[in-house]
């Protein structure tokens, strides 16, 4: 738009106009408060109850909700709702639970045919598809397997240059007494109550908005969050069904989401020692760990965010096994898999250690190096997190994630969640009948009919085990039944 | 009037907030269809490559090289406007930097402008001038701007329905502190998903991102197409059926079955490229990127963008050791965009490819911002180079850079604007500001710079306030 001459600062309708006391932007800020909410100015109570009868109705009563000069289909309800609104205090849950429990919103939805004219009566909501949020939240509800938003609550640690002798044990986790015992469990160990380092608090599970957008969410229209974006797509594109058809995250979301419904999901042991660290801030503190019932060392790296991970070269730090005949240093182990190992240096420099020759392991950023210990009586397990010495630019760093299990870990919980989910998990589903029952009338509120449970019980019965539903049929059907308008479309 | 009436009445005023004119000559414009503004000449060209110089090319060690002062202890920095030697090309009167001998070889393929503009955003953030030269508009914005990429693919639509229009390779989208400004602007905004890039960070992976996922595999992935198709037909048929969004979502899926089987998903797999010819463009990630830009550009997309990736200090972003990091750039770049434009036009493509190699602005020792109106430094440069470290373009210069572009209808040989040999080495001739820029862009591709789309019943042209000049010197 062409930019010709500068205007005093005012409002777009000039009956509203108030005086300015100065051109602070807390005065300018002040005074578009006022003007939003003076009595006289109708704008505000309309273009906000609109636009919530748009999200619940899926067509506004101004419509388009951008543009509120637009005549309304019915003037006297967007104004009782608006003068209601006011009355309560701009009470959004009221208004919303006003809308909701109206004969108008419960009536059966009526497909969108193009865009509302002069000669638009209502006929019921309109028929819209799930949000993004909605679709994560709906494959959750539905599996039980609900997504964790990591819980980055408290200050991290600084590192400082520290000794490596004699400074205090940091980040060994407790293992909660039932753990080891603990069954093979879905969504959440059972365990009632998790210890883990301070350095990684547990994550939660949540819905879909707590949690950062996937790949998956973004193809569905959830928009990024500092743009503006007052109204979303929600048209079918093909990358959207790229994704739904061929990305990661569904696939494996309905992978794990089929195994919780059936139990079947591999067990998540709790890790031994977990920590999240800024590796090139100086030298990290030392662990201790009991390992005197432990057969197997899985050591993992993860990177968490560095901004310049091509320059991680993460050690772990003297290590050493003690058992009956003292200490033994790690490295004299050979690893199961030495995909996760770099090759030897001599004598590398580690950040914040002043002294030289420290034996360490030297692994890639991300790694999962595992060592066979059954029967050599190990007791303890010593290290600590490391990177070797590096010239890092202005704004480089190096974060990383260590962790120590004696089982094998679940890549994807390696930090435990709290058990809590949003809604409780359905019990565990055990017969072809059951889980054919279950994804109806969970992704769509109805039982299946005839013809569908026959094709439905084909797709999860494995040959010889006429009971027991294959978990890949299942994560399968789950996919078959998400993808079709009747669990996409709200009606 | 009843009581409840009269309370709605005084309360809120409505005849007055009805009575609010609309904005009449726009108000026929509704909806998001673009208002189609031909090209008054043919296009030159159908696809466009932009190989993005991520974090600002410092353009006096690349493709503007002035006088070179080689690094000694004592130098003092205003004297040093190159780190490199100037190189001949296959041009007589081009010179380049040294480190780029491939790329000075096809020289002949393509024009240089070396006056290209960066905008005036006050104290420099590149995420901020990536968004400008990526939609045309400054940050923030009142509505979501789409990229350039989404108002090509929207405008022409896809080259060849199996292939997405606009892809995007290379940037990681969580890179820290600026990670929200980058994603904001590889959107296609209030042009709707449908035009949104396709992105591949890594194009190792690419050939994934069009491969049935590894869990599931290929017999069951079409087994459960199969499951899918029965379950839908079995399904009740409701009051809706026939209803447009049911046959979007059904369309929709079919599509992506559609590029997920048909022959030009291979154009995703690099495993698939002769060992020779890869090795060529395997410099890095980014050289991959070139080598799947070309694949893809020959199985039919609209727009591709290849960066060498943002990420604050890193890559083009040296605020200290640049000599050194821009040597290792070059050794990025020079080999894959070279063997782009041979490969383009090897297979008879280039003429309808125009490939665009841009930054967001330059680079020089001295001078942060524009010149004459500098602004806060965020290098610090001493003034006298006592280390190696010191010796390189450090700070952020908006007054001039450089722009590769080659095929697509553009001039073979040529050189566009011209820049001061002493500092400040500013633009003296030609100034290319982005709107000009584009408007050469979109008009080779047969769009006009003056085309707009309305949303929320204001026009937003696709070049600033629709005036973009076409620079038709460049044009061949």
């Amino acid at each position: 738009m062409p930019q010709k001459e500068s205007v005093a600062a005012s409002f777009l309708f000039p009956e509203l106009n108030r005086p300015i006391n100065s051109l602070s932007a807390d005065d300018r800020r002040a005074t578009a408060a006022q003007i939003f909410l003076d009595p006289r100015n109708g704008r505000l109570p309309r273009t906000l109850v609109n636009r919530i009868w748009q999200r619940l109705m899926g067509c506004g009563i101004v419509e388009n909700v951008d543009e509120m000069d637009g005549e309304p289909w019915n003037p006297e309800l967007l104004d009782w709702l608006a003068s209601e609104f006011v009355s309560s205090g701009y009470d959004i849950k009221a208004l919303i639970s006003t809308i909701v429990q109206s004969r108008t919103y419960q009536l059966p939805a009526v497909a969108h045919k193009g865009e509302p004219d002069k000669q638009y009566s209502f006929r019921g909501p309109e028929l819209r598809r799930l949000t993004a949020e909605e679709f994560s939240d709906a494959v959750a509800s539905v599996t039980g397997e609900w997504h964790a938003v990591p819980n980055r609550g408290g200050s991290r640690p600084r590192g400082g240059p520290l000794s490596i002798s004699g400074s205090p044990v940091d980040g060994a986790g407790v293992r909660p007494a039932t753990a080891a015992a603990a069954p093979a469990r879905v969504v959440a160990p059972a365990a009632p109550q998790i210890v883990t380092p301070a350095s990684i608090p547990p994550s939660n599970f949540s819905r879909g908005w707590r949690i950062p957008g996937s790949s998956l969410e973004r193809a569905l229209g959830r928009p990024i969050r500092d743009t503006v974006y007052s109204t979303r797509d929600t048209q079918a594109t093909t990358i959207q069904a790229l994704e739904l058809v061929n990305g990661e995250t569904l696939t494996h979301w309905l992978w794990r989401g089929a195994r919780a419904m059936l139990g079947e999901l591999p067990a998540e042991p709790v890790s031994l020692y977990a920590k999240q660290t800024t590796l090139n801030r100086g030298a990290q503190a030392p662990f201790d760990i009991d390992i005197s019932k432990s057969s197997k060392l899985y050591l993992i790296v993860q990177d968490s965010l560095s901004t310049a991970p091509d320059k991680a070269a993460p050690v772990w730090v003297k290590p050493e096994l003690i058992g009956p005949n003292g200490a033994t240093p790690l490295t004299a182990l050979k690893p199961l898999d030495t995909a996760g190992v770099r090759a030897e240096a001599a004598a590398p420099a580690i950040t914040g250690i002043t002294e030289t020759d420290v034996p360490v392991l030297r692994v890639k950023l991300a790694s999962v190096v595992v060592y066979d210990i059954a029967g050599k009586g190990f007791t303890k397990f010593k290290a600590a997190p490391g990177q070797e010495t590096v010239v890092l630019g202005q704004g480089e760093n190096i974060q990383a994630r260590f962790f120590v299990f004696d089982q094998k870990p679940s890549m994807d919980r390696l930090v435990p969640p709290k058990p809590e989910t949003p809604i409780a998990p359905g019990p565990t589903v055990k017969t072809v009948t059951q889980a054919v029952d279950r994804v109806y009338w969970y992704a769509l509120g109805r039982a299946p009919l005839p013809a569908e449970r026959r094709i439905a019980e084909a797709a999860l019965r494995t040959p010889g085990k006429a009971a027991k539903p294959s978990a890949d049929g299942l994560a399968d059907l789950l996919w078959s039944v998400m993808m079709t308008p009747e669990f996409q479309l709200i009606r | 009037m009843n009581t409840e009436e009269k309370r709605i009445s005084s309360l809120l005023a409505r005849r007055d907030f009805l009575s609010v004119t609309s904005a009449g000559a726009l108000a026929a414009l509704l909806g998001r269809e673009p208002q189609l503004v031909r090209a008054e000449t043919k296009p030159t060209a159908d696809c466009v490559i932009v190989l993005w110089m991520a974090g600002g090319m410092a353009q006096t060690e690349t493709f503007d090289p002035k006088r070179y002062t080689p690094f000694e202890p004592g130098v003092r920095t205003e004297k040093v406007l190159s780190t490199f030697p100037a190189i001949d090309t296959a041009v007589d009167n081009i010179k380049i930097s040294k480190g780029l001998e491939r790329i000075a070889k096809v020289m002949d393929r393509g024009s240089l402008i070396r006056t290209y503009q960066g905008p005036d955003l006050g104290f420099i953030l590149h995420s901020r001038h990536q968004f400008h030269w990526h939609t045309g508009y400054v940050p923030p914005q009142s509505v979501a701007v789409p990229h350039i990429g989404s108002v090509i693919a929207k405008t022409l639509g896809p080259k060849n329905p199996t292939v997405p229009p606009f892809i995007a390779i290379g940037q990681n989208m969580e890179i820290g502190g600026e990670s929200a400004s980058i994603k904001a602007f590889h959107t296609a905004g209030f042009l709707g998903t449908e035009y949104a890039p396709f992105l591949i960070t890594d194009p190792q992976d690419a050939a994934a991102a069009v491969r049935p996922p590894a869990d599931l595999g290929s017999t069951r992935f079409k087994s459960r197409r199969k499951l899918y198709e029965q379950i839908l037909a079995k399904q009740p048929v409701y009051e809706y059926g026939g209803d447009f969004q049911r046959e979007s979502l059904l369309r929709s899926m079919d599509s992506a079955d559609r590029l997920l089987t048909s022959p030009s998903a291979k154009a995703f797999d690099l495993s698939l490229e002769p060992k020779k010819s890869y090795d060529v463009y395997n410099t890095s990630r980014f050289g991959q990127g070139c080598l799947l830009a070309r694949r893809l550009a020959e199985a039919g997309a609209r727009y591709i963008e290849v960066t060498t990736e943002y990420i604050p200090f890193r890559y083009w972003d040296c605020h200290q050791d640049g000599h050194t990091k821009l040597t290792q750039m070059k050794q990025t770049i020079d080999g894959p965009v070279s063997q782009l434009i041979l490969d383009l036009e090897e297979r008879g493509l280039l003429n309808r490819t125009l490939v665009v190699l841009a930054s967001e602005f330059g680079r020089d020792a001295i001078t942060e911002g524009k010149v004459g109106k500098e602004v806060r430094d965020q290098a610090n440069t001493p003034d006298v180079m006592t280390q190696p470290v010191h010796y390189g373009m450090h700070r952020h210069f908006t007054a001039a850079g450089s722009v590769l572009m080659f095929g697509g209808g553009m001039k073979k040989g040529f050189v566009y604007g011209k820049t001061a040999d002493e500092r400040p080495c500013t633009t003296i001739e030609n100034p290319v500001p982005l709107e000009d820029l584009h408007a050469t862009m979109y008009n080779a591709m047969g769009i006009a710079p003056s085309q707009f789309f309305v949303t929320e019943k204001r026009p937003v042209y696709i070049t600033k306030d629709g005036k973009g000049k076409i620079i038709r010197d460049l044009y061949a």
